[in-house]
């Protein structure tokens, strides 16, 4: 076991107690306060160790809708900074993310349209997945159309210009939307929110995120070798093609099912792979837990705080944006070194 | 083992045609040509990268277009120009990375992979580099750190494209010993340098390109003349000797008798 080992295992465990800690804390905060005693009541008698007459209300409010929304925040930040550290390698471009390549908009697109014509949670949730994939695709061929001295800088104007494109669709289907019924829904979903959550869209978003998790583990070595770019990956044994297109797949599915679920939610995806890089280095075995766990980590904070902050719910995308922004800038400053 | 048979490289015009060379095992082979003369293209074309317009390729025999490109990697390495690498990998980490081709579609390199390319960076006096970042290094320590990667691939076959362009003069020398060392013990070695001197002193073979065609091959002593080399490079050039050893020079115009 070498010292990055030994570093990596020592931030998955804090950020793992970090993770149990807040999920905690968001369990018991909120409009119906739960009370510690009834927390651990409530734990004990799920993992069968006490049969307790707890609270009835409170065991409607942990079972309904504390915990599917604790659940939720954890999945979609584990999922948008795992998608964010895929998409970072395999464009071999530490600027781009979900949100910069246009993918949570396109994906935003798919599934307003899924709600416009008052689709299923799985039919939104692939209306949204076809939605990404396809921003994706027209922004990687715009970008490698476009031969010029810095890929970096097309690829994100590429996703800038392709992500705007969608917005004003996403306009276009606001203003075709019932403004009584679909317009709300469309409007604050956009914003990010897990407000909405229940125990349903959990169940349908899961499957998704976990099979799009499977590569991303298999393929965690050649994820290294590909970040390298393709002339060299390719004299290194590998052909880069296939396993890039399924990667990015992978990825855009992820997003996708973390969009259908919460809305468009910015800048985590972008910041949270940097930061981990910055704990325990490029290497992907590492990367993609460390990520996983921080996103986690950030979005139950910020969902916590969004909902807790003022009487009514502030959406997550801007608590999001007015965190990710100056920490964005603040890692400008601190990693331009390797990005010549 | 590396033949070419009137090959044609380029992307879609030619830059360099009817090619017909054997780069033999045991032997160090230099490449030498002015600039876009297609070193860089050839090279491409011998790793699979691009495609020939015409001709062909083969290793050991085989011809390149039959081998897989895990097949392929396992015989011939590749130390390309000095690269950008966005990613702060380690050293170690780099070297890895050349053992692709010997682990599993879905593993991670094992103990047997860090062995060697543990060995692969001792072997180049670079193992204190090795949990160093390589964006961090110098442009001679990456070029040595590349070098080991390729050394790691398991190969016994190499391309090198101007291994020393970034080196300062110690460095330099040290990785031509190294590579010198690697055709003797065996490895088929192909390297393109713009310095005649190092052909002349290391080189078994030397090929040479000119405006797309082959100008001259064969056996270093022999071929490279002051005449061949002044045609080549289209100046004036005087080739001498330090302690028996030949060292060419080109002649400012200010100092030509």
């Amino acid at each position: 076991m070498d010292r990055t080992d030994t570093v990596t295992a020592v931030w998955a465990l804090s950020l793992g107690a970090l993770l149990i800690g807040l999920s905690l804390l968001a369990a018991s905060i909120g409009q119906y306060p739960i009370s510690w005693d009834d927390l651990a009541q409530y734990i004990a008698a799920s993992i069968g160790m006490a049969e307790g007459p707890l609270d009835a209300t409170a065991s409607l409010v942990l079972t309904e809708v504390r915990l599917p929304r604790v659940a939720a925040a954890i999945v979609a930040g584990a999922v948008l900074a795992s998608a964010g550290a895929v998409y970072q390698g395999m464009f071999r471009n530490p600027l781009v993310s979900p949100d910069i390549l246009g993918v949570s908009t396109g994906a935003g697109l798919g599934a307003a349209l899924g709600i416009l014509l008052s689709l299923s949670i799985v039919m939104i949730q692939l209306f949204a997945f076809v939605g990404g994939l396809l921003t994706v695709a027209v922004v990687y061929l715009l970008a490698s159309r476009i031969q010029r001295q810095d890929p970096t800088l097309i690829l994100v104007l590429s996703g800038i210009v392709i992500g705007s494109l969608a917005g004003a669709s996403l306009s276009l289907v606001k203003i075709l939307a019932d403004p009584y019924d679909q317009l709300p829904a469309i409007t604050f979903w956009l914003l990010g929110s897990f407000a909405a959550i229940d125990r349903g869209d959990l169940t349908a978003a899961l499957p998704a995120c976990l099979v799009a998790l499977v590569p991303m583990i298999l393929f965690r070595w050649r994820m290294n070798v590909l970040s390298l770019g393709d002339e060299e990956a390719k004299s290194l044994g590998i052909n880069p093609g296939q396993t890039r297109v399924i990667l990015i797949a992978a990825a855009t599915l992820m997003t996708s099912a973390a969009v259908a679920i919460a809305g468009v939610i910015g800048w985590v995806g972008l910041v949270t792979p940097h930061i981990a890089r910055m704990m325990v280095g490029p290497n992907f075995s590492r990367l993609l837990p460390i990520s996983m766990l921080l996103g986690a980590c950030f979005m139950l904070l910020v969902d916590t705080v969004a909902r807790t902050l003022t009487q009514t719910e502030t959406p997550i995308g801007i608590l999001t944006a007015f965190i990710g922004a100056p920490v964005f800038v603040w890692l400008l400053f601190t990693t331009r070194r390797g990005w010549q | 083992m590396i033949e070419t048979k009137a090959l044609s490289v380029g992307y879609s015009q030619p830059i360099l045609e009817d090619l017909s060379v054997t780069f033999a095992p045991g032997q160090l082979h230099a490449l030498l040509g002015p600039n876009g003369c297609g070193k860089t293209t050839l090279f491409k074309t011998l790793m699979g990268l691009l495609p020939p317009l015409a001709g062909s390729v083969s290793l050991h025999g085989k011809p390149l277009s039959s081998l897989s490109d895990l097949e392929r990697a396992r015989q011939i390495a590749y130390v390309p120009q000095i690269q950008q690498h966005v990613f702060p990998y380690t050293a170690i980490e780099m070297v890895l990375m050349g053992r692709t081709a010997h682990v599993g579609m879905f593993s991670t390199p094992s103990a047997e992979d860090h062995d060697s390319a543990e060995a692969a960076l001792a072997q180049l006096q670079i193992a204190h580099l090795a949990h160093q970042e390589f964006t961090k290094l110098s442009g001679g320590q990456r070029q040595l750190v590349i070098l080991a990667r390729a050394l790691a691939q398991g190969a016994s076959m190499l391309v090198l494209d101007e291994p020393t362009a970034s080196l300062d003069f110690g460095n330099e020398i040290r990785v031509l010993d190294e590579v010198a060392r690697l055709a003797t013990d065996g490895w088929t070695v192909v390297l393109s340098t713009h310095n005649p001197t190092h052909a002349m002193q290391l080189a078994n073979q030397v090929v040479v390109l000119k405006d797309g065609r082959l100008l001259d091959q064969g056996a270093a002593k022999q071929i490279l003349t002051e005449d061949l080399l002044n045609t080549l490079y289209d100046t004036s050039i005087g080739i001498g000797s330090v302690d028996g050893l030949p060292v060419c020079v080109a002649k400012p115009k200010a100092k030509r008798s």
